[in-house]
């Protein structure tokens, strides 16, 4: 239960700071984000501001303070924090918290419009995102599978399924155009709540068995085979297209994408090629991948 | 009281072959030094006047700047008075980097791009209405009298390259904080799928929004700039309501369109700048293309037996790959593998080089296949339905894939080997963006301005109409480029362009741009040294280096040429004559004086030269022997036919520009290189060439350079020191001493001296003063060790021998027909005081021209309807030397061969059998034959500026 009197003090004191900043002509936007916009506050709680001016001045970050209360105080230019938003990294973590937050004045239509739009999640960011989660959960569930099938080591297989739960239920929000919650887990609970149960909280709730650990892998890699088509779509709709993935580039915020589960699919084969490494006469073979129903030469 | 020195007195010179001269050279005059080759003049000129004033230039300088100079020796001369500041313009090989060019040479282009800033007018991408440019500054005021809180959006255009994908095109955008893209006028956000067709020219990214207000604010200020810069200056400017608005764009832009245009900078015409270059080919105008006839290196073969060059297809049983995909290939589509690769169908071809386009066919293994398939068996492949990419798909590939990488020498020489330079597809070969069209003068774009002739370029800039506003920047600007095109266009390089590259032109036309802007800087007291000025040049334009040089002397320069042409020595104010002979011979100063004074002198060489009469007598050539080029369209040629007569001596004339080059080098020389050598060189346009059959070989001669190593000399570079060597190896005395290998008479190996490694004398660099050659004080200058001097052949050891001069070697090789023909060639061309080991690095740039003669020369014996191509032979000799040449030249046609020369030496072409006149003009106003015919026929075509040019030197 939040303290009342607690939350009180915290809008007094947002208040004041906004009066006294909302004077300078130069400020165009101010929002208020972190526990104070969108959720219960404790003791230990600050308020958190982002502050928009006018170009001219450097970014900074400011401790203040506002009637006892602790301010965190991040100012940016208009035009940096324009190019912020729409350039920012889905997981960074203030966009993030940006998502969430409370506009408490702005003078200027063209902030706000921008800051409007940011919960858009295109067709692009979508399987962007599908693809990132993907990534994460194949990682993961390599490490699981090795801890768990020949380490015979439970500690580290349930800490990679805990891991590979968390890129799958970033692959259902995703799915659903949802900007994804600093709390992953619980929003894709709300998703389904059924299946992350599964996967993922009955590891938090019941005693884990060697049974439990074997039942959560073939559940996840089901999960993975049964969507393969959808997240690797625009990989697959490019293989088609061209019969291998040589100049294939989608670049995602967070690195390249995972191609390997498709070769354990069999939906790619690698095709061996000669290389070289220092010299001409070296013999050395690599590989490039191919479609797997056809060859290209 | 103040004394002064009217001359410039260099006493006791004694460098190279100079005998301890003393000379006098009147200032602010023009001076020639004349002399046979090798006699001695650059070293008077350069090795000591040249070096004696850059010297002195490099004594003002600070201990620490000294650091930084390049170290020059001290010239051997007791001093030198009166010496002035000295510039050298010498002949020299043009740079060969591809940015190089006219423009950037003479710094004209500089000027042209700050006048596109300055007064350039901006076309709309769409419809070409032409608008002002305007500054940003400018643009913001006019803005803020738009109607108060108008919310406008700001697009820029942006223009994708082909070797960038819509993928990584968009997400670069995106990282720059830009959301949206305006495609064929629909809106696209980047965070959806875009789908758009391969070619959109331009799209438009949204930069953000601007709310009108009294001021614009710096934010928005802001936008406009990033808007501008990734729009190179172009933005587009969506208003809701139009109609308030409407006069905005009237007034600045296209209104239909909303396009505007501010801030155009004078580095976006810049091909060496990033921000300006063409993105695929980094501004060079050049990418690769893949000729697919390079693939074959022989199409006699069929493709059983390896018709492609190995290091790309071979089809050869140790290779199972290449060979059962070529096999499946010809087995599926029913083509032969056993017939001539020229005899296959053109389908054949087409599926070879181009791939199968996604057809699929068998891979399969030849039954008579034998070989080990460990690696092959890894594949996996046999059975399997396989598509083929095509030779051409594969190796453009593999070249997109690299060539943003360093290659290493492998891969530049793999790609050499199948592509050639072409013009860039993206940019056409304006090396700029695409963009850059869209800016104009006087409706011409930038590289049209720089693909006019310099000749026409002026009429234009000279008649340009400045608006009244821009009439303080634009005016010294346009004063600075006429000027510098006024003194190129009265060099005779008129027909040039800004942009023709400087590695394409030849030794003399570079040395003129150069003097031309020697012209352009103004500065008096100077001493020029001039290194034959009329190289390349037609007879008729030599009037135009006298005026040039006129021009510079009188600016208060003293101006001394090395020069073998009569016209120049004739006009000069004063005449140094070196010789008598060469080498050794020369070094002695024979007569000076002024002309009259010359031709008094009973001592002097080149008097008899200046008022030589000569006859030109009837004759005819007979014409039955002869190739004949049809249709050719290379360069500047004017879809001409030319009958060249075989078994002759023919001169190939006209002034500068006219097209000689591109007929003799381009067509002829790559046609034939390209039939009878490498498929891979490809010749300038024509239609055909009649008689192709008749020659069995061609060589061309131009004027580069023979290569700078210490360690090469006559004797290797003609190719006949390994039969020297073998003579000593094979020697009694050799056997017995363990010494009868080859190699221990190499200098360069087992034999050298370790001490100076087979030089003679030891670098040692003491700082400023430069480089020191000190003799070695192991062999003492042998260079051999001392085990190998002990072998003797006919009294003589290797080093000895080496030490010879041509002429006395010919009696000592006279046993040695092989030896003896090549170094007799070397005799007959004037080169009779060489010696056999002088280092090809202190010979004058006429011995090398002569000594790469002799070199293809001597084979001549052996050949038989050869065709010879030279590119001016008579370059920096003297009158003496050319008549000597000649003889040389009718010997060689003599037996059944055919030169073709290319010429402006009045006394060669005097000589020639046959001449064909190229002209008119240059450029544009050349590429057509003006005369051809015998001597007699080419004085007495009126047309011809060569047969008039004649006419007056007979006269003479």
């Amino acid at each position: 239960m939040e303290n009342a009197e607690l939350r009180k003090q915290f809008n007094a004191a947002k208040d004041s700071f906004i009066e006294k900043i909302k004077k300078n002509k130069k400020c165009l936007a101010a929002y208020l984000f972190g526990s104070t916009s969108h959720d219960l506050i404790f003791e230990w709680s600050d308020l958190q501001i982002f502050l928009i001016f006018e170009d001219g001045y450097k970014w900074t970050s400011r401790n203040l303070i506002e009637h006892g209360i602790d301010i965190n105080v991040c100012v940016f230019t208009k035009s940096k924090f324009l190019e912020w938003i729409i350039s920012a990294d889905i997981e960074d973590w203030n966009f993030r918290g940006l998502s969430k937050s409370t506009p408490l004045f702005v003078k200027d239509p063209i902030i706000k419009e921008n800051v409007d739009d940011i919960f858009y999640i295109g067709d692009r960011d979508r399987e962007a995102e599908m693809l990132e989660g993907f990534s994460q959960t194949i990682y993961a569930m390599n490490k699981a599978e090795k801890n768990f099938y020949v380490k015979e080591n439970m500690d580290n297989a349930i800490h990679f399924l805990l891991m590979a739960a968390a890129g799958i239920a970033w692959i259902e929000v995703a799915k659903q155009r949802l900007f994804p919650e600093r709390e992953i887990m619980t929003q894709a609970k709300a998703l389904n709540p059924e299946f992350f149960h599964k996967i993922y909280f009955r590891m938090l709730y019941e005693v884990v068995t060697e049974q439990m650990i074997d039942d959560i892998l073939k559940i996840n890699k089901n999960y993975m085979k049964e969507n393969t088509r959808e997240v690797y779509r625009s990989v697959l709709d490019y293989l088609k297209k061209h019969g291998n993935l040589d100049r294939f580039t989608m670049p995602t915020a967070r690195g390249s994408v995972d191609l390997t589960w498709l070769y354990r699919m069999g939906i790619l084969e690698k095709e061996i090629i000669p290389t070289r490494i220092a010299s001409q006469a070296d013999e050395f073979f690599t590989y490039r991948y191919i479609a797997g129903e056809g060859r290209c030469v | 009281m103040r004394i002064v020195n009217n001359y410039i007195h260099v006493n006791g010179a004694r460098e190279n072959n100079l005998k301890n001269i003393s000379v006098k050279i009147p200032r602010d005059t023009h001076t020639v030094i004349v002399g046979v080759s090798g006699s001695g003049k650059s070293s008077l000129a350069y090795d000591v006047i040249y070096a004696a004033g850059q010297k002195r230039l490099l004594d003002c300088l600070s201990e620490t700047s000294k650091h930084f100079t390049s170290r020059l020796k001290q010239p051997d001369v007791n001093f030198i008075e009166g010496l002035t500041p000295v510039i050298s313009v010498k002949q020299y090989k043009p740079p060969t980097n591809t940015r190089s060019t006219i423009g950037t040479l003479s710094e004209i282009s500089t000027y042209t791009r700050y006048l596109f800033s300055a007064m350039g007018d901006a076309l709309c991408p769409y419809c070409k209405k032409s608008y002002p440019v305007m500054t940003l500054q400018y643009l913001s005021n006019e803005l803020t009298r738009l109607p108060k809180n108008t919310v406008i959006e700001i697009q820029f255009p942006v223009y994708k390259n082909r070797i960038i994908s819509y993928e990584d095109f968009f997400a670069g955008f995106r990282k720059k904080g830009f959301k949206q893209i305006v495609i064929d006028g629909e809106r696209k956000d980047f965070r959806d799928w875009i789908q758009a067709p391969e070619y959109v020219k331009p799209m438009f990214v949204v930069a953000g929004k601007i709310q009108t207000k009294n001021e614009l604010s710096h934010s928005d200020i802001g936008l406009l700039k990033t808007a501008l810069k990734n729009g190179d200056g172009f933005i587009k400017i969506e208003i809701p309501d139009l109609e308030d608005c409407g006069w905005f764009f009237e007034k600045h832009g296209c209104k239909q369109h909303g396009i505007l245009t501010a801030d155009i900078m004078p580095e976006f015409f810049s091909f060496n700048s990033p921000v300006s270059s063409c993105e695929e080919c980094g501004g060079s105008g050049i990418t690769k293309r893949t000729i697919p006839e390079t693939f074959v290196k022989d199409k006699r073969k069929s493709l059983r037996q390896k018709p492609f060059f190995n290091n790309f297809w071979r089809v050869d049983m140790n290779k199972p790959y290449d060979y059962c995909l070529m096999y499946s290939l010809a087995k599926h589509f029913g083509f032969s593998f056993d017939e001539p690769f020229e005899s296959l169908p053109d389908f054949a071809k087409d599926i070879i080089f181009y791939g199968t386009k996604g057809e699929t066919f068998v891979h399969q293994l030849p039954e008579d296949y034998t070989k080990d398939l460990s690696n092959f068996n890894r594949r996996n492949d046999i059975g399997k339905e396989v598509i083929f990419e095509g030779f051409v798909p594969i190796l453009d590939k593999l070249y997109e894939d690299m060539k943003n990488k360093e290659l290493d020498s492998w891969h530049e020489q793999h790609f050499n080997d199948f592509m050639v330079d072409d013009v860039c597809l993206s940019c056409n070969g304006t090396r700029l963006k695409p963009q850059r069209q869209y800016i104009t003068i006087n409706g011409l774009c930038y590289d049209e301005i720089c693909n006019m002739e310099l000749s026409d370029l002026h009429s234009l800039l000279s008649g340009l109409q400045i608006p009244s506003d821009k009439t303080d920047v634009v005016t010294p600007i346009l004063n600075e480029i006429c000027s510098k095109l006024n003194a190129l266009t009265d060099i005779g390089l008129g027909y040039l362009s800004l942009n023709r590259r400087t590695d394409t032109l030849s030794g003399g036309e570079y040395q003129r741009v150069r003097l031309a802007g020697q012209i352009g800087s103004g500065l008096t007291g100077l001493t020029y040294i001039i290194d034959e000025p009329t190289i390349g040049l037609h007879g008729v334009d030599n009037d135009r280096i006298i005026k040039l040089i006129e021009r510079i002397r009188s600016k208060g320069n003293t101006v001394i040429t090395i020069e073998h042409d009569i016209d120049i020595i004739k006009n000069a104010d004063h005449i140094i004559e070196i010789g008598p002979g060469s080498g050794e011979h020369g070094g002695e100063v024979i007569s000076q004086g002024t002309l009259s004074e010359i031709i008094k002198n009973e001592k002097s060489i080149i008097a008899p030269f200046l008022f030589e009469k000569n006859e030109v007598v009837s004759y005819d050539v007979d014409i039955e022997q002869y190739i004949r080029i049809i249709g050719a369209k290379a360069n500047n040629l004017k879809n001409i036919d030319v009958t060249i007569p075989l078994n002759r001596l023919i001169c190939l004339t006209g002034i500068s520009g006219s097209g000689k080059s591109s007929l003799a080098i381009e067509i002829i020389y790559k046609a034939f290189w390209s039939l009878i050598h490498d498929a891979r060189i490809v010749p300038g346009k024509y239609s055909r060439i009649e008689g192709m059959e008749k020659i069995s070989d061609i060589y061309c001669i131009d004027q580069s350079t023979i290569g700078l190593s210490k360690t090469s000399i006559p004797a290797t570079y003609i190719g006949f020191f390994d039969a020297i060597r073998k003579i000593y190896a094979e020697s009694k005395d050799a056997i017995e001493n363990g010494l009868g290998h080859i190699s221990h008479y190499s200098f360069n190996s087992a034999g050298g001296c370790t001490s100076c490694k087979g030089v003679g004398f030891l670098d040692t660099h003491i700082q400023y003063l430069g480089n020191l050659n000190i003799v070695c004080p192991v062999c003492e200058g042998a260079r051999y060790k001392d085990e190998v001097l002990e072998i003797r052949y006919n009294g003589k050891n290797i080093n000895e021998v080496l030490n010879l001069t041509v002429e006395a070697s010919l009696s000592f090789f006279s046993d040695h027909p092989y030896i003896y023909n090549k170094i007799k060639c070397l005799d007959e061309l004037g080169l009779a005081y060489m010696k056999l080991g002088q280092s090809i690095t202190t010979i004058s740039g006429g011995e090398a021209q002569r000594l790469r003669l002799a070199k293809e020369l001597s084979k001549i014996r052996r050949k038989k309807n050869m065709l010879y191509i030279l590119d001016e032979p008579t370059t920096g000799l003297h009158a003496k030397d050319i008549q000597r040449l000649m003889l040389f030249m009718k010997k060689i046609v003599s037996t059944e061969n055919t030169v073709l020369l290319i010429e402006h030496n009045p006394d060669v072409i005097l000589a020639a059998d046959y001449i064909i006149d190229m002209g008119p003009g240059a450029g544009k106003n050349g590429g057509t034959v003006v005369a051809e015919g015998t001597v007699p026929q080419i004085m007495a075509c009126s047309d011809s500026v060569t047969g008039e040019y004649l006419r007056r030197y007979v006269a003479e």
